[in-house]
């Protein structure tokens, strides 16, 4: 989309500061439903899901991140996206995303109670990175 | 006296030992400059969830997370006690285990009665609770050789659990922490109940203007979780830079004694060869005056 009227966005993880720069629009896994953010949007604290962020860059290229759960935040078109984790779409290591499915998947069917949350959670962030990458999943 | 071909060899060997604990110093600085690099990093972060976190909290006053909620009684203990993987880093990993020994006999005099359970995370803690009679939850052994996010959830997760599930009452973490590149404190540091740092004085620089969705209470208490992965990473960062900093010290004093004892060494190889030079001339003059007469 694109609207003429671009606003600064950060996207932070704990490890770094993954992205920073001026986009148009930008689309963020929201708890309630996706949604995309423009200029001038209404100051909110919205909680994230696994999920992706999609912006179009400066040289309007678009950009897919897979994210791990967080909020995001808009202020005065400023808006920050504060996730456990992103990883840029061309970034992700499908080997190692794949085997990380394969140990949750096997993790779940011994269904060890304790072990059964962390399990899923861990399934659902190697499938989100996995569809980030457009990959088929089977 | 030790022979001269003995005292050679203590050369040698002591010369060796200067090559690899300078060696492991200079490795130890470029870690510790990296692990500092990843405190830095996460800061940023870090900065953002208490920000919001404090917005939250002062604006929902109202709503008290079972996270932030102090027990009467103490019946169950989680302790997370976090050590280096390896040795070789002066007094780091003795230091943090005995803390932990104290504190643990403390809280047993503090809470008589109630369970003990660890969760050591590094494989010096790892195996120092494997020989002691208490109750391991899980251990995460070698975990700083590749420090990932992923491990500081994995190991919040089961302390948040657990307290939710009320088998811990209270869960606190034994930690060393990052004073300076010169000083390792190890301390206590409180996990679970949160103990909430708003400052009354402080409130939100921007009042209520946020829409907050879902709810109010659903961000915070998703929130808060965060906020608690976040509390294990910086531990953990800290610990990591800690040892760092600890190594490059111990092994800055070992080639600094090795330099000292290889020294002395040369001293007394130079002794013992003087002696024997001397004992040689003494021969041969010795003998020639033997046969001069």
């Amino acid at each position: 989309m694109v609207t003429g009227k671009p606003f600064t966005i950060e996207i932070v993880s704990p490890s770094k500061v993954e992205y920073e720069g001026e986009v148009e629009a930008v689309s963020v896994p929201g708890a309630y439903a996706p949604f995309q953010i423009l200029h001038n949007h209404a100051p909110i604290i919205a909680e994230l899901e696994i999920g992706t962020i999609r912006f179009n860059d400066s040289q309007d290229k678009e950009t897919v991140y897979a994210c791990g759960g967080g909020f995001v935040q808009v202020k005065d078109n400023f808006v920050s996206i504060v996730v456990e984790s992103a990883e840029e779409s061309g970034s992700i290591d499908i080997d190692r995303a794949v085997e990380a499915k394969q140990r949750a998947e096997e993790r779940l069917r011994k269904r060890e109670e304790y072990d059964r949350k962390r399990a899923e959670l861990s399934l659902a962030r190697a499938v989100n990175r996995l569809r980030t990458t457009g990959r088929q999943i089977d | 006296m030790a022979t001269l071909r003995e005292i050679r060899e203590r050369i040698g060997g002591v010369k060796s030992i200067i090559k690899i604990t300078s060696a492991m110093k200079l490795v130890a600085a470029a870690k510790m400059k990296r692990a500092q690099d990843a405190i830095t990093s996460a800061k940023p972060y870090a900065a953002k969830v208490s920000d919001v976190l404090s917005f939250l909290a002062g604006n929902a006053s109202d709503v008290v997370d079972p996270l932030l909620q102090e027990r009467e009684t103490i019946s169950s203990i989680g302790l997370i006690v976090i050590s280096a993987d390896r040795g070789l880093c002066g007094g780091f990993n003795t230091n943090l285990l005995k803390k932990a020994d104290k504190h643990m006999a403390q809280l047993r005099e503090q809470y008589p009665g109630a369970s003990l359970h660890v969760i050591p995370v590094g494989q010096k803690a790892c195996d120092h609770f494997d020989k002691l009679d208490v109750d391991v939850v899980d251990s995460f052994p070698g975990v700083f050789t590749k420090l990932d996010f992923g491990t500081a959830q994995d190991i919040a997760r089961i302390g948040v659990d657990k307290f939710a599930s009320e088998d811990f009452d209270l869960v606190q973490i034994v930690v060393n922490e990052f004073v300076s590149v010169v000083k390792q404190d190890p301390i206590v540091e409180q996990f679970l109940p949160i103990v909430p740092n708003v400052d009354e004085e402080e409130q939100s620089p921007y009042g209520m203007d946020f829409i907050v969705e879902p709810s109010l209470p659903d961000v915070l208490s998703s929130l808060l979780p965060k906020h608690l992965n976040l509390h294990v990473w910086r531990a953990m960062l800290d610990s990591n830079a800690a040892e760092q900093a600890a190594r490059m010290l111990s092994m800055d004093n070992a080639t600094r004694n090795a330099e000292d004892l290889l020294d002395d060494l040369e001293l007394n190889y130079n002794k013992a060869r003087q002696a024997a030079i001397t004992t040689e001339i003494l021969e041969v003059v010795g003998g020639a005056e033997a046969l001069s007469k």
